[in-house]
């Protein structure tokens, strides 16, 4: 008996242990200091940065005195962030940058907690899917530093992220979609720039010629690829928009899935697959696959064509704009903004300061704009940069720049939404055989379960080519 | 060390006990009591029932297996006379490998495109299957990946628990005419009822609480086929801060974990 209640008694404690993961916030590791490179070519001290936001180096931070604050960021921007704190506190010798570098998935599930608790960073890098999460600890962009004239003078679309008034970052870039292509399998099959296609058919049948089987049917080189993460809904999405349908309804209770354009889109995608033969749903992440030789075309974020330079130097890669039904959709596709850095709530008086006069460093300074947005496929959103001769002359740009004047931001869709979509829109889709309008129903539905408890609100139809939307 | 104990574990686990009745966002400074409210939630939202039921059916194979195979193993083990400790090693090696760190070899070993079972398929003509990727084979494949993994823990429990039998039952019955069988059904198994219920509760707990398997391979995915009520918790606390919600999923699986325990310790008869 007494072993039967020792051995309750351990059953208990070990699954109240998930009780405790609950209550108590994960333990913060102590930052560790990142000592900043140094600076590649740092700004001549007292040259003012900057157009109307503009920086003034030979302002002393922080009163001259010593100071040291901490900064968060995810490892896909370490070596740019170590870059501008080296060249900040070139300029600026009495202030130390503490670095944090964590690997995407934990650097968000690690941040708020510790920040919340107070371990966290005095500023961190952002991205506007945590918008939801983030604001509430999070410092707005204070006016006498960040004079709303001055930013919507400089930069695109500052407005779309006001907040109940306030702002708490700003976009220095924006991103969409582009299409990548394997040169060497594109001339195997006997294509040539003039068969880059326009049009959703006109890409299937390039596809089609650049897929090969094995002798039991496998797929091994896939013509097209949209496997993993969210890529399906990627491209869904951009034919939604393509076709004049919003996805969320005005005030942002709910998304507009079930709706017969849609599902066209979606039987349409599957087509892709199921009837064109062009590739199959046991393909590895697109990204992966086209970099392995695996996949001969793809359609993603900007930011993967230099992903698959840096990570398969020798994939030879073309770069081409995201096709559409027609030539002239509503718009092309959603696009999505990378966001400025953010400073904590919960920071000391003097940190906010340092952490302010480093973000508008940052902001001021075309050349921070220009190598980030030459790093991340991004389109510049500062208007200084807009013909600019470094992006100009980058591929992925110019196939950017046919379509980015015709992309629509959706707002700043939370992470778990876009969770939700992967799971029911696309998996279930694709993966567990339910019928697109089934998925799409049960999308709507989990979604509206869901924004009910998020602080979402939708600007797509804030976009100026609205009036082509039907919904 | 009492004081120890319950400032990081008792103090963690009542809080996360009444927290559980309240509307609790630790992010945006939210703690309203809301009564049963988060309960009543749970027991409405089929994605709970359903990864408790993919959670259950997980529990039961892999205990079953991991059980029954251990003991198997163990029996084989401890009838070697050569090599014994080679083959010890071999099978309790998996279980003190971190479980993150042989899910990135499994994820070779189940890859749609290259991997090795699909190349196995593939040179015997077949079509390649997407373990991990298809509804029917998420959850059967990371069965297979854990009971490989765990089969060692079992497998010394029961050596340590056959070393413990007496010889003279085992002599004493082969001079009755009792063959290899016999020795199994009528001695071994019954000697070792009190380390059977232990490895059996054991990996109740274990398997009742499967994450690290589900987060490295499949995130719940596809679609939600692989959600199981470990990952539902985490989902709602790390993922939307829900943290009263996700503190009453935890009390709901407390309480499935010491209903099978109980349920345990009654069929095997130990009182």
């Amino acid at each position: 008996m007494k072993k039967k209640k020792l051995s309750l008694a351990l059953a208990a404690v070990m699954s109240l242990a998930l009780l405790a993961g609950c209550a108590g916030a994960p333990s913060s590791s102590v930052p560790a200091s990142a000592p900043a490179s140094q600076p590649a070519s740092a700004a001549p001290a007292g040259e003012i940065l900057g157009e109307n936001l503009q920086y003034d180096p030979s302002v002393p931070v922080n009163n001259g005195e010593d100071i040291t604050i901490k900064f968060w960021y995810p490892e896909d921007v370490k070596t740019i962030c170590e870059d501008y704190i080296g060249r900040y506190t070139a300029m600026h010798p009495n202030v130390t940058i503490e670095s944090n570098v964590s690997p995407w998935d934990d650097y968000w599930t690690k941040l708020p907690i510790a920040i919340t608790n107070g371990t966290g960073p005095d500023m961190f890098w952002m991205h506007n899917a945590y918008t939801d999460t983030m604001v509430p600890i999070t410092e707005p962009l204070p006016e006498d530093v960040f004079p709303t004239d001055q930013l919507n003078a400089d930069f695109r679309q500052v407005e779309l992220h006001r907040i109940d008034g306030k702002l708490y970052y700003i976009d220095t870039g924006l991103m969409s979609s582009v299409v990548m292509y394997n040169k060497a399998m594109w001339e195997e099959a006997g294509l040539t720039d003039a068969d880059i296609p326009e049009t959703w058919d006109e890409l299937i049948e390039v596809c089609k010629k650049m897929t090969k089987t094995d002798d039991a049917g496998n797929i091994v080189v896939a013509g097209f690829s949209y496997n993993g993460e969210n890529n399906f809904v990627s491209l869904l999405q951009a034919m939604n928009y393509q076709k004049g349908v919003f996805q969320y309804t005005e005030d942002g209770s709910a998304s507009l899935y079930s709706n017969p354009v849609v599902i066209e889109n979606m039987n349409y995608l599957k087509s892709f697959y199921d009837e064109h033969k062009i590739g199959d749903n046991k393909g590895a992440l697109n990204r992966e696959a086209f970099g392995q030789g695996r996949a001969a075309v793809i359609c993603d974020w900007t930011w993967v064509p230099s992903y698959i330079t840096s990570t398969f130097p020798d994939i030879e890669m073309g770069v081409f704009p995201t096709p559409s039904f027609d030539g002239d959709p509503a718009a092309f596709d959603r696009n999505n903004g990378e966001c400025s850095p953010c400073v904590s709530a919960k920071a000391t008086d003097e940190a906010k300061a340092v952490a302010f006069d480093f973000v508008k460093y940052l902001l001021a300074n075309d050349d921070f704009i220009r190598d980030f947005a030459m790093l991340n496929g991004i389109f510049p959103s500062k208007y200084s940069l807009d013909d600019d001769p470094t992006i100009a002359a980058s591929p992925v740009h110019q196939a950017l720049k046919a379509t980015i004047d015709k992309t629509l931001w959706p707002g700043p869709v939370p992470s778990q939404i876009e969770s939700i979509q992967g799971k029911y829109l696309q998996d279930d889709f694709l993966k567990n055989g339910v019928s697109a309008e089934d998925a799409a129903r049960q999308t709507d539905e989990m979604m509206a379960k869901d924004l009910a408890n998020l602080s979402f609100v939708p600007v797509e139809r804030r976009y100026e080519g609205a009036d082509r939307f039907t919904n | 060390m009492l004081l120890l104990y319950g400032v990081f574990y008792l103090f963690p686990i009542g809080w996360g006990l009444v927290g559980s009745f309240a509307d609790w966002n630790p992010i945006k400074g939210e703690f309203n009591f809301i009564g049963l409210a988060n309960y009543i939630e749970l027991m409405g939202d089929p994605l709970f029932l359903q990864s408790v039921g993919t959670t259950m059916v997980f529990t039961v194979v892999c205990t079953l297996c991991t059980s029954g195979l251990g003991l198997l193993l163990a029996v084989l083990v401890c009838g070697t006379r050569r090599m014994q400790n080679f083959f010890k090693t071999c099978i309790y090696l998996p279980y003190i490998t971190a479980i993150m760190s042989v899910a990135v070899v499994w994820r070779w070993i189940f890859l749609a495109q290259g991997g090795l079972l699909n190349n196995i398929l593939s040179s015997l003509g077949m079509q390649s299957v997407d373990w991990l990727g298809t509804s029917s084979t998420v959850m059967p494949s990371l069965m297979l990946m854990t009971i490989w993994h765990d089969v060692g823990f079992s497998l010394i429990l029961f050596i340590a628990g056959i070393s413990d039998i007496s010889p003279v039952l085992y002599e004493a019955a082969k001079v009755d005419g009792a063959n290899a069988f016999h020795l199994f059904r009528y001695i071994t198994v019954p000697m070792l009822s009190r380390t059977t219920a232990l490895v059996v509760v054991s990996n109740i707990i274990t398997y009742v609480q499967v994450y690290d398997q589900v987060m490295a391979l499949t995130k719940g995915g596809p679609g939600d086929a692989s959600y199981t009520a470990t990952y539902y918790l985490f989902d709602k606390a790390l993922g939307y801060y829900r943290f009263g919600y996700a503190s009453a999923t935890a009390v709901v699986l407390l309480v499935i974990i010491m209903l099978l325990s109980l349920l345990q310790f009654k069929l095997s008869g130990d009182d």
